[in-house]
């Protein structure tokens, strides 16, 4: 006995249909977040934090900086409209997608750049060279986590 | 017994075995019931029209697409983006400083790289 046809054909609809649907959703749920640390770094030999560990070898490795401070972490849901206050008077305002990011630094009222990035995962973007005033160096850095769900 | 005979013989015997002439409203009787019974042939389904090989080819496509729909969450959570550098599309430097600089840092991981905008020789307290 031949089995219906029917039944291979509303299997073969609802899998198409559900091709197009399903994606939209984990899609959705992993919009990713950009994570913003401010960092001091410093030319003198000393304790660097065990969250930095990775960035702080790929900073070592290509300039003279030998111990890294976190100073503050944040995290911004994707695409960002948000203005973040930092210790030291400084903000970093993030527009946008994650493809196309609008940067912008800012310290007191004066802005000191603007830039726009496209991120991507494990490819962190540095953001740094302000004088923390005590002999280090501030820096930015920007990298992509998993997002909540908006 | 000639030839003729003999088939005189035989025409009369498939005379015997014939049915019997029915009647004419007898005959319509049976006619109309006949008409009003079952049809006399099935309407045509143009779907039962399919080989069993055209059977088993639909199977095998809607099984390959629930895979595929089923492997899909999987494939979209291990490459969510496509493995490539963070890129800068544009700087634009306001304060008063030496040099601006972007460069591109060795990889992390081998499919990745750092991106860095170092700015060099800002005051340190502008007013």
């Amino acid at each position: 006995m031949k089995p219906p046809l029917s039944i291979p054909l509303i299997l073969s609809a609802s899998a198409i249909i559900a091709l197009l649907v399903v994606p939209a959703v984990p899609v959705q749920a992993m919009e990713p977040a950009v994570r913003v640390r401010l960092i001091r770094a410093s030319p003198e030999t000393g304790a660097t934090d065990p969250a930095l560990v990775p960035l702080a070898d790929l900073l070592r490795q290509n300039m003279t900086f030998r111990s890294f401070r976190l100073m503050d972490s944040q995290t911004v849901p994707l695409p960002a409209a948000r203005t973040l206050q930092f210790p030291g008077g400084l903000r970093l305002t993030l527009n946008g997608p994650v493809e196309s990011l609008d940067v912008t630094l800012l310290r007191g009222r004066h802005t000191i750049l603007k830039t726009r990035a496209v991120l991507h995962r494990q490819a962190p973007l540095f953001i740094g060279g302000v004088p923390d005033g005590a002999g280090g160096t501030l820096l930015f850095s920007l990298d992509l986590v998993e997002g909540n769900p908006p | 017994m000639n030839r003729w005979t003999e088939l005189e013989q035989r025409l009369q015997f498939r005379r015997f075995i014939a049915p019997e002439k029915e009647e004419a409203a007898e005959f319509w009787a049976e006619f109309r019931r006949r008409a009003q019974g079952l049809p006399q042939d099935a309407p045509p389904h143009a779907l039962t029209s399919f080989s069993p090989i055209g059977f088993r080819m639909a199977w095998i496509a809607a099984t390959l697409l629930l895979i595929a729909l089923l492997s899909l969450p999987f494939l979209l959570r291990r490459h969510p983006l496509p493995p490539m550098g963070t890129t800068i599309q544009s700087l634009e430097v306001f304060a008063p400083c030496t040099s601006a600089w972007i460069l591109t840092l060795p990889s992390i991981t081998p499919h990745n790289s750092a991106v860095v905008i170092w700015i060099s020789g800002l005051e340190e307290n502008p007013t």
